[in-house]
């Protein structure tokens, strides 16, 4: 099919502000949003920039706004997005600075997610064998271990927006995947940090993370049960 | 810029990451330098599991595991470092869990292991649970744990350097690498006393593969242009499911849970082939099956693909033990496994070959294993240890990631804290790198990598893949030979300095010719048909005169030299396969 | 790591979970207030005119001219008229009933003037006052320091909310107080 493929650009060493640029694309219905993209760097201008690795949504490079929405372009296929004739955006994430095109800068993100203690701590010693887990225990945090960082929760959140300095769901995420980990023992000290200012209680049960994340976590639901355990355990 | 540190690791997949780790805990001051962020590494997509004779599940042996791998090497992997792999096993994963690896649990809360391909009970009897897994993401697992960890421990990070040119001295020690800063545009020198690469494989060199973009090899290359031979490259492993035209992988964990192969007319066509494991048999050989399928006039609607039945299975079993791959195929083909047969196919996923090393990560020049290359350090798929041999067993990849990775990791911290002295710089160790770049950056007229780059993987897909003969190599190093010519007059359309991945896609294709000319050749060499070496015109094994590995010494425009080395050979003599 | 996030010794969790409470709170307390003033049309709530459950079983429902309306014109003839605007003029000969409808302002006076139950919606405008400005004005400073990035201004706007919040309950508490205390 014949879309229109609209992308905000910008070239740190030549423009000012962000600028749209059109191309008309020859596309198939089951291809990826990616494929697309990399159609137009292969074939029309070398000089588009975007971050890409797996290609089907594993390792988290390519989250961006993709007709206003956070999405993976690897993730997501033409017939889900765009009709014969219509027009496909992609603009780079949003709250986030950009470098290029739609590569931003994520060192802020990373920033916040080292900030979370994102690590199993329990300095008891070592058994000889694996810290047994029962599977109920195990599944409390299962879902939560699926998220592969991309970005696009903590960039649909309008707490985020707002406050840049917000923790955002990601990092809260992983702040509960070891909270709740039966195995962990440092969680007192993992709550104080997400109990904080810029913390926990920026988030507002929007929701808007539980629609962006491409690998379909509840992120609120495990961000509220992180709320309770933090109020019962000052309390 | 110079930057200074005790050991540099070229690469953050599992590999990279264990061995920084390891030598983060022995107080090494470590500094890892990834192309990708470390979280965005290929590892992350491994989905079935990680092998360990833990016996969770049922009873196990760390000798039985042994003996599936060198059975399942063909006889080719060294039956030394399988051992080591095997009895480090155990104790690896239990570290992994120590540091926090989510794993799957049995009731018991005990870790818990499934079926997968060639792994047996009891030297062949039947198969057994031996692969450690969560759900079907474990590599995403260990990767995450890995990084966390090495986080703690405060590893230096350079995310998103491409490393570009590796160090030696005049007299062949090595001490740095140089590394393109993706984001600025600069050139920097990284000085070390031990260097490791762990910069995964190579799968886009061919058309369909399980591989991520970033799977270029480039590891490879700056190996062979610093006079270090490739081992066994011929070996490469094409997984035998992945979907239908997009080489996305469903694991084989998928036919651990029970899936089950197909063909046109229906009939679960593994069977003929394997009586005993049947969709379990090793990768190697299911790959060829289908194939052979295909051109026996059995591919479904008389198409390049087979069935992978998935709907006894259940509901309950995909979406709790497989819910990424029924994911995948809903996603990119509209198919849900729980009613619909997924179309399948080969996919480029392993390397079997690469850069030779011992046990302990050190890189081994010549066909002498002691010949090491002093500061010089390997692991991961794209070293070569070698415990895979001519098929890698499903499972035994992540493992000798995080066994060998760790053994690395330990040894350059040893190395280290033996002797800190780093091998002075040559006068202008960026030169050679900031040559290349200008070089391509000035050109105005020539071909962009991409279309080099379809034509490479278009050739490398059609001569050199699951079947081979003489004259699809013959073909496949001509054009080759051709495409390097090509190569030459590379260009890229992106001239600015900052985060141009147009011209890093430039460098990835230079660095592809220097080592697909090495699968070519090594294979074009080995007449015989060995794991995932199929040679129509020499069907059956040669144990008289192939029972060796082939090591391939590149030498740019003026070709090559291949060489062979023995084989270590302790407790198991080759036999026949069967399965 | 940054300083930004965490160590903080500031936790939010109590201000967070007292939000819940008075959200929680305010679904029975607005519920309670609307039925009282849009709803309530007897005089339920006022102890001259109770009626048992009897005789609203058997349909006896006072209908909140007959009761209160007299008890208001009452009031009005013996203190020279009150409310906003006086209906009956001061000079009105008798006490008679005009058949004007009383206010709400009046029953309003009448209720927080009431002998009986008095403490009681006194009680309960003083919880709804605290609760609902409380929670109305966590949530607006919630909003201004999320939205405020300047260090400076943020903590000028929220001080100045929660100090408009303070003369709010004030005057609210104030005027709670005093109604009806001359009824
Ligand atoms: C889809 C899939 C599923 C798999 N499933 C399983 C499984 O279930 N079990 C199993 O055992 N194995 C599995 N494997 C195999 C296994 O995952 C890989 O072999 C393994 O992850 C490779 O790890 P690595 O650390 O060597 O490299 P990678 O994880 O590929 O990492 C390579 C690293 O090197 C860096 N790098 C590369 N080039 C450069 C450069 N020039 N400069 C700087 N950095 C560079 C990259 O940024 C990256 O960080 C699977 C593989 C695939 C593709
Ligand atoms: C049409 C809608 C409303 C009307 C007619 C109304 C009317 C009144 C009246 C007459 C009172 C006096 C006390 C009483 O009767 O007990 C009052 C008190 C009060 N109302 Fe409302 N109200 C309305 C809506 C609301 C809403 C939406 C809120 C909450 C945000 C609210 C909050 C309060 C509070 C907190 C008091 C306590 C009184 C005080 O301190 O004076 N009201 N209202
Ligand atoms: C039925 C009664 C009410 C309930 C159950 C309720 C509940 C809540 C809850 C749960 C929140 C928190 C949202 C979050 O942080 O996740 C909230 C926020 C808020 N409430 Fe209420 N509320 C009620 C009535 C009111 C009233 C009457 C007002 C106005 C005076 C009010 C003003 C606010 C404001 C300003 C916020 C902040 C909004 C924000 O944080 O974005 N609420 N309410
Ligand atoms: S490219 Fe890896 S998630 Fe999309």
């Amino acid at each position: 099919m014949n879309i229109t493929v609209k992308i905000k650009r910008f070239d740190p060493e030549k423009d000012d502000a962000a600028r749209w640029e059109s191309y008309s694309v020859e596309a198939d219905k089951m291809d990826r949003a990616l494929d697309v993209l990399m159609d137009i760097k292969w074939h029309h201008d070398g000089s588009l920039t975007f971050r890409k690795s797996c290609a089907h949504g594993v390792c988290g490079s390519d989250a961006m706004k993709i007709n206003g929405e956070n999405k993976l372009a690897c993730s997501v296929l033409l017939q889900d997005l765009v009709k014969e004739g219509g027009t496909l955006t992609f603009e780079p994430l949003p709250a986030a600075s950009v470098i290029k095109d739609l590569v931003v800068d994520q060192s802020g993100f990373f920033e916040k997610y080292r900030a979370v203690m994102p690590w199993l701590i329990n300095d008891s010693p070592a058994p000889e064998k694996e810290r047994y887990q029962s599977a109920e225990d195990h599944e409390i945090i299962e879902e939560a271990t699926k998220c592969i960082l991309c970005g696009a929760c903590t960039h649909s959140c309008p707490s985020t927006w707002a406050d840049p300095d917000y923790l955002g769901p990601a990092a809260l995420l992983k702040a509960y995947r070891y909270v709740f980990d039966t195995r962990d023992e440092e969680s007192e000290e993992r709550l104080k940090i997400v109990d904080s200012p810029n913390g926990l209680w920026k988030c507002y049960t929007i929701f808007n993370c539980v629609q962006a994340c491409p690998k379909e976590i509840d992120i609120t639901r495990w961000l509220s049960a992180l709320k309770r355990k933090a109020v019962t355990t000052r309390f | 810029m110079t930057f200074s540190h005790d050991i540099v690791i070229v690469g953050a997949g599992g590999a990279g990451l264990m061995a920084a780790l390891y030598a983060a805990e022995e107080g090494a001051d470590v500094a890892v330098v990834s192309k990708l962020h470390p979280l965005r590494s290929h590892t992350g997509a491994a989905q079935g599991g990680i092998g360990a004779a833990l016996g969770n599940e049922e009873e196990d042996s760390w000798l039985w595991h042994a003996f599936d791998t060198v059975k399942g090497s063909d006889y080719l992997g060294d039956q030394d470092a399988i051992e080591q792999m095997c009895k480090d096993a155990p104790r690896t994963i239990i570290e992994l869990e120590h540091y926090g690896v989510p794993f799957s649990r049995t009731n018991e809360g005990k870790i818990a292991q499934r079926r997968f391909g060639g792994h047996t009970r009891n030297f062949g009897e039947a198969p057994v649970r031996r692969a450690c897994y969560a759900a079907d993401r474990t590599g995403h697992v260990i990767l995450h744990t890995l990084y966390e960890q090495c986080v703690k421990k405060q590893v230096r990070f350079y995310d998103e350097y491409q490393v570009l040119d590796l160090l030696m001295t005049e007299g062949g020690t090595c001490n740095g690498v140089v590394a393109y800063e993706i984001l600025t545009g600069d050139v920097h020198t990284f000085h070390a006393k031990a260097v490791c690469f762990a910069t995964g494989g190579y799968g886009r060199v061919f058309k369909t593969t399980s591989n991520a973009h970033a799977g270029t090899g480039d590891g490879f290359a700056l190996a062979v242009r610093a006079g270090v031979p490739l081992q066994d490259m011929e070996f490469v492993q094409f997984h035998p499911t992945g979907l239908y035209r997009l080489g996305i992988l469903i694991t084989e964990g998928a036919r651990g849970e029970g899936g089950i192969l197909r063909n046109s007319e229906g009939e679960r066509f593994m069977e003929r082939y394997a009586p005993t494991v049947k969709d379990l048999a090793p990768r190697d050989m299911v790959s060829q099956c289908i194939y052979t399928e295909i051109r026996e006039g059995r591919g479904i609607n008389g198409k390049e693909y087979v069935h992978l039945d998935m709907t006894h299975v259940g509901k309950e079993v995909l979406e709790h033990k497989l819910p990424e791959i029924s994911t995948f195929s809903r996603v990119y083909l509209g198919i849900d496994p729980v009613e619909q047969p997924i179309p399948v196919a080969p996919t480029c996923h392993y390397a079997m070959g690469g850069i030779p090393t011992n046990v302990d990560g050190q890189v081994v020049r010549s066909g002498d294993r002691s010949d090491i290359v002093p500061g010089f350090y390997a692991c991961g798929e794209c070293a070569c240890v070698s415990v895979h041999g001519a098929n890698r067993l499903g499972t035994n990849s992540l493992l000798d990631l995080v066994v060998f990775g760790r053994r690395t990791g330990m040894a350059m911290a040893a190395a280290i804290k033996a002797d800190n002295k780093k091998a002075a710089l040559s006068e202008n160790p960026e030169k050679r790198t900031r040559d290349t770049l200008e070089s391509i950056m000035a050109r105005s007229d020539g071909e962009k990598a991409v279309s080099i780059r379809t034509d490479l993987q278009e050739t490398m897909m059609k001569n050199v893949s699951v079947y081979r003969n003489d004259d699809t190599l013959a073909e496949s190093l001509s054009d080759l030979k051709d495409l390097r010519r090509r190569v030459k007059s590379v260009t890229v359309e992106d001239k600015g300095r900052k985060f141009n991945t147009d011209l890093m896609d430039a460098v990835e294709i230079l660095f592809m010719m220097d080592y697909a000319e090495a699968i070519a050749a090594g294979a074009k060499n080995r007449t015989e048909s060995r794991g995932a070496h199929s040679r129509e015109d020499f069907s059956s094994r040669d144990d008289e005169n192939w029972l060796k590995h082939t090591l391939f010494f590149g030498k740019g425009d003026d070709g090559y030299d291949i060489e062979y080395k023995d084989v270590t050979i302790t407790r198991f003599q080759p036999k026949e396969r069967k399965y | 790591m940054s300083k930004k996030y965490g160590h903080s010794a500031k936790s939010s969790a109590f201000q967070w979970f007292t939000h819940r409470i008075t959200g929680t709170f305010l679904i029975f307390l607005l519920i309670t207030h609307f039925w009282v003033q849009h709803y309530d049309r007897t005089t339920a709530s006022i102890s001259h005119s109770v009626i048992t459950s009897a005789e609203a079983d058997a349909g006896v429902i006072p209908e909140y001219s007959d009761a209160a309306n007299e008890a208001v014109q009452q009031r009005r003839l013996n203190q020279g008229g009150i409310g906003r605007n006086p209906v009956v003029p001061a000079d009105a000969s008798a006490a008679q009933p005009t058949g004007q409808e009383a206010t709400p302002y009046d029953v309003l006076m009448l209720r927080l003037g009431d002998p009986v139950y008095a403490v009681l919606w006194k009680g309960f405008n003083l919880l709804f006052l605290l609760f609902a400005l409380h929670h109305g004005f966590f949530g607006v400073t919630n909003i201004l320091s999320d939205y405020i990035r300047n260090d400076m201004l943020r903590v000028g706007a929220v001080s100045l909310a929660w100090t408009f919040a303070l003369v709010l309950f004030i005057v609210g508490s104030y005027s709670v107080i005093v109604a009806g205390l001359n009824v």
